[in-house]
């Protein structure tokens, strides 16, 4: 098969290393959380992508999972969705230890979870109405005009007409993709939507649309929201909780508690300022041929 | 420098089992949701058409040229006996327990077990399959017994159609170019052609290529790495693969079957 995990011998004992957490930084999972890591390892090939990770997401909250490339943010929901399994540890999901779970016992766990694919996942050969129907048909004895009126009704919640339901994947917009794959994800009411990179290839106008779509789902579903994302600004207008993960140690916590972390790599990946090399970029892009920022400025409005 | 030749020996040999245990375990899971409900009518035209109907113009021209080539070197051949009345028997053992069966399944490899795999491996790239799960939807049941099903069904079909039209391309040509009597050449094919041993034995040769080609293809595109090279080497292993193997089944039926 295509992935091997295996037993590793380079297990690291728990991560709070080289600079202290902040007063309100958690560094374990409680019993209140929805979904809990406990000591969780995973090695995808021959490479550990994440070393005993614990962290907890809280219940009917937004939580955003932080991290450079190769960090393991979409391997942290992939193991949530049991699509891949840990080396070794115990993984949590809405009261049911899935850590060694067959597919077949994964079932009733999968059917609390949506999950939303970076590059949306639906099926290329069906239209946008089938895609957001198939769960509907293949879990339910719902009769065909009950499927058409739960399906209008979510493509009306995430923002698209119900004439685009005609329409196949790859007559979309990244952004119709991405909400495509939401409607797809919430269809089913599930207690946890997973989201990998939404924001991912959008313009700053649809991303804040999806963001306001995240909180209006949350707000009115009151489902638990896990968002893998590398926007900064984005993370710290959406989320109620921040994980984030660093090559040596995982933190999570209120973001704007987060913001105040005395560790320079928390700062700057929730930095939204700009850099003064980029300032200095900039000059040079602005005083040559090209475009510059004024340019951009104009694009977007 | 032994030992190194005896240590790869000796992991070629373990991929090897490893790939064999590997497709038997998806051939079953394959069978298992075959037989077990729903029946995905709707999936299963629609493959049918792609796999069956979308291939008709090359079995069927390749068929008739097939046919027509046999036609006229086994005419070369037996005018120089004085048997060219024997055309219809030697266009028709040919075609019928051999080429018909074996040219298809190759053609139906390259045209069909490749799309099939390139499609399938495609849906693995873009996380189409892990959607599905994700979904508790079974891929296998889903995406690849469709698939698989009508590839198995529509090769012997295809069989079929070729083998008449290579029939009549050597008519054609012995015939009508080249003089035989067409009552010979009918008769002598009836009166040689055995039914129970030669014509079900061309289609018992025909499902078990089809079984291979649906097998090789499907899994092929499940297991492929989710990247276009994957995609692209996974295309190469179904041909490459399903073409040998159809080689090597018909040797092993021929010499079981007693032809």
């Amino acid at each position: 098969m295509r992935w091997r995990f295996r037993a590793s011998s380079d297990m690291f004992p728990n991560t709070m290393t080289g600079v202290e957490a902040t007063k309100n930084e958690r560094t374990g999972a409680s019993d209140e959380d929805h979904i809990a890591f406990h000591n969780v390892n995973v090695e995808l090939g021959e490479r550990m992508v994440i070393r005993n990770l614990t962290c907890g997401f809280p219940k009917g909250r937004i939580t955003v999972i932080l991290g450079g490339s190769g960090s393991g943010k979409s391997t942290t929901l992939r193991l949530i969705g049991g699509l891949i399994a840990p080396l070794s540890g115990k993984l949590v999901v809405a009261g049911t230890n899935i850590s060694k779970l067959s597919p077949r016992k994964l079932v009733p766990v999968r059917a609390k979870l949506g999950m939303m694919f970076q590059g949306g996942a639906l099926l290329d050969s069906t239209n946008v109405f089938d895609n957001i129907a198939l769960p509907l048909r293949e879990h339910t004895r719902m009769k065909e005009d009950e499927i058409r009126s739960e399906v209008n009704q979510c493509l009306t919640r995430v923002g698209l007409k119900q004439s685009d339901g005609l329409l196949l994947p790859r007559e979309l917009s990244g952004g119709m993709v991405k909400r495509v794959a939401l409607a797809r994800a919430i269809i089913t009411k599930p207690e946890i939507v997973l989201c990998d990179e939404p924001f991912s290839g959008l313009d700053p106008i649809t991303t804040k649309r999806i963001e306001l779509l995240f909180k209006q789902i949350n707000k009115e579903l009151g489902m638990t929201m896990l968002i893998v994302s590398h926007d900064a600004a984005a993370t710290l207008r959406l989320a109620d909780h921040l994980l984030i993960l660093m090559p040596d140690r995982s933190v999570q916590g209120p973001p704007d508690e987060l913001v105040n972390s005395s560790d320079p790599r928390i700062k700057n990946l929730l930095s939204t300022d700009v850099d003064e090399d980029f300032v200095k970029l900039d000059k040079i892009l602005d005083t040559n041929a090209g475009f510059g920022p004024g340019d951009l400025e104009s694009t977007w409005s | 420098m032994v030992l190194r030749a005896i240590d790869n020996l000796g992991a070629a040999t373990i991929r090897f089992i490893e790939s064999l245990g590997a497709i038997s375990l998806f051939g079953g899971a394959v069978i298992g949701n075959t037989l077990r409900p729903p029946l995905r009518t709707r999936m299963l035209i629609k493959e049918l058409y792609k796999q069956g109907v979308q291939s008709l113009s090359i079995i069927g021209i390749s068929g008739l040229a097939v046919g027509m080539v046999i036609g006229l070197q086994g005419y070369n051949t037996l005018v120089r006996y004085g048997s060219e009345n024997q055309l219809g028997v030697f266009v028709g053992f040919s075609i019928v327990l051999e080429l018909g069966p074996v040219l298809t399944a190759l053609l139906l490899t390259g045209r069909a077990g490749s799309a099939t795999t390139a499609e399938i491996g495609t849906m693995v790239a873009t996380e189409q399959l892990d959607g599905l799960r994700m979904m508790s939807i079974n891929p296998v049941n889903l995406v690849v017994v469709p698939r698989a099903l009508g590839l198995f069904l529509v090769t012997p079909l295809l069989t079929a159609l070729f083998v008449v039209l290579a029939l009549f391309g050597g008519y054609l040509i012995g015939v009508g170019m080249m003089g035989v009597d067409p009552g010979a050449y009918m008769g002598n094919l009836q009166e040689a052609m055995d039914f129970p041993t030669d014509v079900v034995g061309c289609f018992v040769k025909a499902f078990i290529f089809g079984c291979l080609i649906s097998l090789i293809s499907t899994f092929r595109g499940v297991t492929c790495a989710p990247n276009s090279a994957g995609v692209s080497a996974a295309t190469t292993a179904t041909v490459v693969q399903a073409s040998l193997c159809i080689l090597i089944a018909d040797y092993i039926i021929t010499a079981l079957w007693g032809f």
